[in-house]
């Protein structure tokens, strides 16, 4: 503790005179403000080290299931258009019997390969 | 906590008040002070929250003049000349007691006085100034606080110290 000669000593009492002379309304705010910063202080849910961790990971988790689902962003197109010719086929197909038959596989390989050969 | 807080926010207060020149600011700086430290450092020792507390006080007053010198400089190129947000320094202090014998009448004119003098000098004297007098702080409390080396303390608390003792002496 710093020793004061007469004058920081005046100066120190004259400070403390003028805060005993602080008005009403702010030591009420004073106080309020307190109250609060002892409340949002004190609550995990409002502090940002308590959710930002959380939220950037459910942010990451959000925008890595777009990039899997979402066929726009997706960069695996032709094969997209392989599955979806195969599925037009199975979905056109109007009898059961066909769908059993070797030889409709056989010529669903065939016009798969020639596909692939037309895309190179 | 709670004890501590109420303890040191009047001063503290002061102490923004006369670095902004503006109640309103200087509560919304120690309410900021305030919060911080309990977020931070409430879980701390309670021997190291005054000077964690003044070092966070200190750096929201000069955030505070720092947008400030940028609300200042932008008016300055859109030519405003809006001055109504700075307070008259001496209305924001208690006014001296009218019915007051002769030594309380003194007590009070050096108090008036001493809060112009206070508020008219550079930003880091006054702070240095408060800190050590007025909290009593010690020099590398202050200079944690401050963000400054002790040699710079000990400069900025005999500056502050010589110009106060000159322009209060006729009412020391």
């Amino acid at each position: 503790m710093m020793q004061h000669d007469s004058f920081e000593q005046k100066v120190k009492a004259s400070l403390d005179s003028n805060l005993q002379q602080l008005d009403f309304d702010t030591r009420q705010q004073l106080a309020s403000r307190r109250q609060q910063a002892l409340a949002k202080g004190t609550n995990k849910w409002l502090q940002t080290s308590y959710w930002l961790p959380a939220g950037s990971l459910a942010l990451c988790s959000l925008f890595a299931a777009l990039m899997a689902f979402n066929p726009s962003i997706n960069d695996s197109q032709p094969e997209n258009h392989d599955q979806i010719a195969v599925f037009e086929l199975l979905d056109n197909a109007e009898e059961l019997d066909v769908m059993t038959d070797p030889d409709f596989y056989a010529w669903i390989d065939e016009t798969l390969a020639e596909d692939e050969k037309i895309a190179s | 906590m709670q004890t501590f807080l109420a303890s040191i926010e009047g001063r503290a207060f002061s102490m923004a008040q006369y670095a902004t020149g503006n109640r309103d600011d200087a509560l919304d700086i120690v309410q900021d002070a305030m919060m911080k430290l309990v977020q931070k450092y409430s879980a701390y020792p309670a021997e190291q929250w005054k000077p964690l507390f003044y070092s966070i006080l200190q750096t929201r007053i000069l955030d505070w003049h720092r947008r400030q010198s940028v609300r200042n400089r932008v008016r300055g190129w859109l030519h405003w000349d809006e001055d109504d947000e700075t307070e008259d320094p001496l209305s924001q202090f208690p006014a001296a007691l009218s019915s007051a014998p002769d030594v309380q009448i003194q007590d009070e004119q050096f108090m008036q006085k001493l809060n112009v003098e206070l508020r008219a000098l550079p930003l880091r004297q006054q702070q240095v100034f408060l800190l050590r007098v007025w909290e009593g702080l010690d020099i590398a409390e202050t200079a944690a606080a401050m963000q400054c080396s002790e040699s710079s303390v000990k400069t900025h608390y005999s500056r502050a110290l010589e110009k106060l003792r000159g322009q209060l002496q006729a009412h020391n």
